[in-house]
């Protein structure tokens, strides 16, 4: 085993050292150019996909090489066991890897780390592990496309991807980073064999190997049916996102409404005698929209920083200050000598106290955490302690500053303050103005709408039809949108004065991908759910959809899917038990099933 | 062109088991690509020691029947073994005891030769260093080249030269010295020889050049078609082929339709037909066809390999020409 390992490294040396250099010569570059430790998810991930498709790419001239069956006869036909071989491959990958990803990777960190003030914590050590592992499912996943009886297999890198790949913290990520690698080696381990085109042998290795490959072709099922619904939809002239007008009295026609007329349609069927007279105020007045645009915070050691500044910059006193998730309080550093420049903690400069959660900072001057906010005086490099939200509460916006207010939206309700003009402070102390719950929950809502009367507030709620992106996932729920119109008095009391049901715009089976396959998408949904990822509200475990048209069309599919399997069984040279197996898989997954069995099983037909 | 002068290899003497084990036994074997047959009803069954030349020619299924005896492909139904051991089953301590060469010659073409040699030496503790220097000195390459730079015929000869040297129990060579020059040839076969005679090791030998067979082989065995068509040493084949040359004053009318006939040739005037399982009365039969005269001769290994191969498949074979 050990020779097959340094042939292999042999092998493929000087191609590593080219990746090394090049690597180490590009992050450089990058770094000079921008502070790489402290980019955005979105910004470092085209170099993680670069990351996972040079694994890729090894695997396929290292274990791609080895498919003919003259060649494979050489690597297999030895007195070496197969797991052996595949150790032998697999390690010898892995130190390739190390040294074109890994080390320059290291060398950066460990070089800024050491000769700079720039902030480097654990979680910059940690998520080069992190790379690495992804690199090494790209070479696990396609050895096993390689290695197997269809290209498609590679899709089993998308289970664990998902199992994977979140902006969590590196720490709690080692877990399912660490499994799902596991995972994959496993089911690598297991096309490691002398037939390749044969049966899965064992029921076990069938599951784990299907298993991701149908959660990968679930994903891949979902994304050709929305290309074919919405293509369809735009042939046929029926799209509501592509058509002159949305559809009168959906939700697109609400969401692209003036704010003002917006706030009209929710009192169109309101019985309030003030109604109308509002009605007739609107076009004169100037309704804000706040939403819950922050839907998450940073977690402490998060893999990458989220698209939300975590630093800010005292042109003043020519001092950066960037937020240290070892130290929990803001680093300061100036760009230009390069020199430290003290720390920043919860009660402002010089202060070592750190902050409980990682903060936040807005253009406006306010540093927010999940649960509190305070003001930074740039003068005088202080910190104020402005609002502390009651226990489970969590901010969901930045504060808004309208109306001579500062607006706030929670996880629980919409808070309007107004500063206390009298303090001398810079930092002025906030006094509660008004405040209204959220109808429903911070779950599917789109946004508060108001507006100022003479007598009191205009407040209306609009909830969404439950199709909601966040970040790359996509959380889709069928549900009624809905809007709720209120009236705050003078006083703080709330009156409910107009509801309306709004028109969801598309299809059940467009809003939910639960009736392709409803196992599947509960299990695509667990990672999500089970990880702390620092969202401000808990995203739900979508077991059930409780809604008939769903549950009609996932009996179809997965009845259909199991007739196709059986037709295609019925001759099949298999035995009972996997024969069971496969039709219980199709009855119970749906196609993404039906599509592993022919990816999978090898169809013999008996004598 | 003429032949490379094998005639001066000495033949061992092997002696028959008493009981005779077989390294390959095979039941009813198929192996079907969608509606063609690779493999049909395959029955055979190898006894150890000895040399045994499979030949056919190409899609006989002989690279088939080899993919299932290593493991490397499941057959459709039926049974095979090899060692005493399920073909599917194979552990790594058996494949240590099986050898095989392809005709590709597959090696490690970024290694050196003395990598690629130290590698398997450690990998196979019946190394015999002398087999290996004793096949790889008839080559002109040195230790320290590397594989990509070696010719196809030194290639060969190195594998060739690795395969011998693991004193494997069973050595499965298929087209191993396609593209060896005269003397590799000759070095590489008096190899395999010696091995048979010093180890015991039994040969499947799969090759389409029948002077090597002629030399070589104890046992001939011929496919067709994924069918065993014959089993004999080579002598009990030549001795079933017959050549009859007759002279006919004008066309052999018909005569190329008489049972048994496995291919006809006009050769300077005469008409020879090289039939197969047939007596003296073959050549009345030709004198009832209006031949003036017809007489037989023998035919050697390749020109009987080669007209049973090349008959016209179109007309059935007398009732008893196919298998044993």
């Amino acid at each position: 085993m050990k020779d097959l390992m340094f042939s292999e490294l042999r092998r493929f040396r000087w191609l590593a050292l080219v990746v090394f250099v090049a690597h180490t010569l590009l992050l450089v570059f990058l770094h000079r150019v921008s502070n790489l430790l402290q980019q955005s998810f979105l910004e470092s991930l085209p170099m993680l996909l670069i990351y996972i498709g040079l694994g890729i790419a090894l695997s396929i001239a290292q274990v791609g090489s080895y498919r003919k069956p003259s060649q494979w006869a050489w690597l297999i036909h030895r007195p070496l066991a197969p797991s052996r071989i595949f150790a032998a491959l697999a390690i010898s990958a892995s130190l390739l890897l190390a040294l074109g990803i890994l080390l320059p990777m290291l060398l950066l960190i460990v070089s800024t780390d050491a000769f700079s003030s720039r902030v480097v914590d654990l979680r910059h050590y940690l998520m080069t592990l992190h790379v690495l592992a992804f690199a090494l499912m790209g070479w696990m996943a396609g050895a096993h496309a390689c290695l197997s009886r269809s290209r498609f297999a590679i899709a089993v890198l998308f289970a664990p991807i998902l199992l994977a790949l979140h902006l969590a913290s590196t720490l709690v990520l080692l877990l399912p980073v660490g499994l799902a690698l596991a995972w994959l080696g496993y089911i690598t381990l297991r096309s490691f064999r002398a037939n390749r085109e044969a049966s899965i042998r064992g029921t076990a290795t069938l599951v784990a190997t299907a298993l991701p490959l149908q959660i990968g072709l679930f994903l891949l099922c979902v994304v050709v049916w929305r290309f074919l619904f919405v293509s369809g939809s735009i042939l046929l002239g029926v799209d509501p996102l592509n058509t002159d007008y949305p559809p009168v009295g959906g939700l697109i026609a609400t969401e692209r409404a003036k704010p003002s007329v917006e706030i009209a349609l929710g009192l169109e069927a309101s019985a309030d005698p003030r109604a109308s007279s509002w009605r007739e105020q609107l076009p004169l007045l100037e309704p804000v929209r706040i939403g819950p645009y922050l839907s998450r915070f940073p977690t402490r050691q998060m893999l990458s920083n989220l698209q939300l500044p975590s630093s800010w910059f005292d042109d003043e006193r020519n001092v950066s200050w960037t937020f240290s998730h070892d130290a929990m309080l803001f680093v300061g550093r100036n760009p230009q000598s390069g020199s430290a420049k003290g720390r920043f903690g919860v009660h402002g400069e010089g202060d070592g106290t750190p902050f409980n959660d990682v903060p936040v900072v807005t253009n406006n001057g306010d540093v927010v955490t999940p649960g509190t906010l305070f003001g930074l005086d740039r003068d005088a490099q202080s910190l104020t302690q402005r609002l502390i939200l009651q226990e489970g509460e969590r901010f969901t916006s930045v504060p808004q500053r309208e109306f001579g207010r500062l607006l706030l939206l929670t996880n629980q309700r919409l808070i309007a303050l107004r500063e206390d003009e009298r303090a001398a402070a810079t930092i002025k102390p906030l006094l509660p103005d008004w405040e209204v719950a959220l109808p429903r929950g911070p779950q599917h809502l789109g946004f508060a709408t108001m507006v100022e009367l003479m007598d009191g507030w205009l407040v209306s709620f609009v909830y969404d039809n439950g199709m909601r992106q966040i970040g790359f996932n996509q959380y889709k729920e069928v549900v009624q949108p809905w809007q709720q119109v209120l009236f705050v008095d003078a006083d703080g009391n709330v009156d409910v004065v107009g509801e309306r049901d709004i028109n969801p715009d598309f299809p059940d089976v467009h809003r939910s991908d639960w009736w392709l396959s409803p196992p599947l998408d509960v299990l695509a949904t667990v990672p999500e759910a089970s990880l702390d990822k620092g969202f401000n509200w808990p995203l739900p475990l979508r077991l059930s959809p409780q809604v008939n048209s769903l549950y009609l069309a996932a009996a179809l599919v997965l009845a259909l899917s199991t007739a196709v399997a059986w037709w295609w069984l019925r001759r099949a040279r298999l035995s009972a038990t996997r024969r069971g197996v496969w039709l219980a898989s199709c009855a119970l997954m749906g196609l993404p099933a039906l599509l592993s069995l022919f990816l999978l099983e090898p169809r013999e037909l008996a004598e | 062109m003429s032949t490379p002068e094998l005639h001066v290899i000495p033949r061992p003497a092997v002696s028959a088991p008493a009981e005779p084990r077989y390294v390959i036994e095979t039941e009813a074997l198929s192996l079907r690509y969608g509606k063609k047959h690779a493999l049909k009803n395959l029955t055979l069954r190898i006894p150890q020691g000895r040399i045994h030349a499979m030949v056919g020619a190409n899609g006989a299924g002989k690279t088939s029947l080899f993919r299932i005896l290593l493991g490397f492909q499941s057959a459709s139904s039926g049974s095979a073994r090899i060692l005493d051991r399920d073909c599917d089953a194979l552990t790594e301590h058996d494949r240590g005891r099986i050898g095989f060469v392809n005709e590709e010659h597959s090696l490690p073409a970024w290694l050196r030769i003395n990598e690629v040699v130290d590698m398997q030496r450690r990998l196979y503790p019946q190394w015999n260093e002398a087999r290996y220097r004793a096949i790889v000195d008839h080559f002109n390459v040195t230790p320290e080249q590397r594989v990509r730079e070696l010719s196809r015929g030194e290639r060969a000869g190195v594998n060739l030269a690795i395969a011998m040297a693991q004193s494997p129990e069973l050595l499965i060579l298929d087209e191993p010295t396609l593209g060896l020059d005269v003397v590799a040839k000759r070095a590489f076969l008096e190899a395999v020889l010696t091995s048979v005679e010093d180890a015991g090791c039994t040969v499947i030998y799969c090759s389409h050049q029948m002077e090597e067979i002629e030399r070589l082989a104890d046992n001939l065995i011929v496919m067709e078609r994924g069918e065993l068509m014959h089993m004999s040493p080579p002598d009990e084949f030549c001795d079933r082929v017959m050549l009859w040359a007759a002279e006919f004053p004008f066309l052999a009318s018909g005569a190329e339709y008489l049972p048994g006939v496995l291919q006809v040739q006009r050769i300077d005037g005469l008409f020879h037909f090289i039939v197969l399982d047939q007596d003296d009365s073959f050549g009345k039969q030709l004198e009832d066809k209006g031949a003036r005269r017809a007489w037989k001769g023998a035919v050697d290994l390749d020109r009987a390999v080669n007209a049973f191969l090349t008959r016209n498949h179109a007309r059935p074979l007398p009732a008893d020409g196919a298998i044993q």
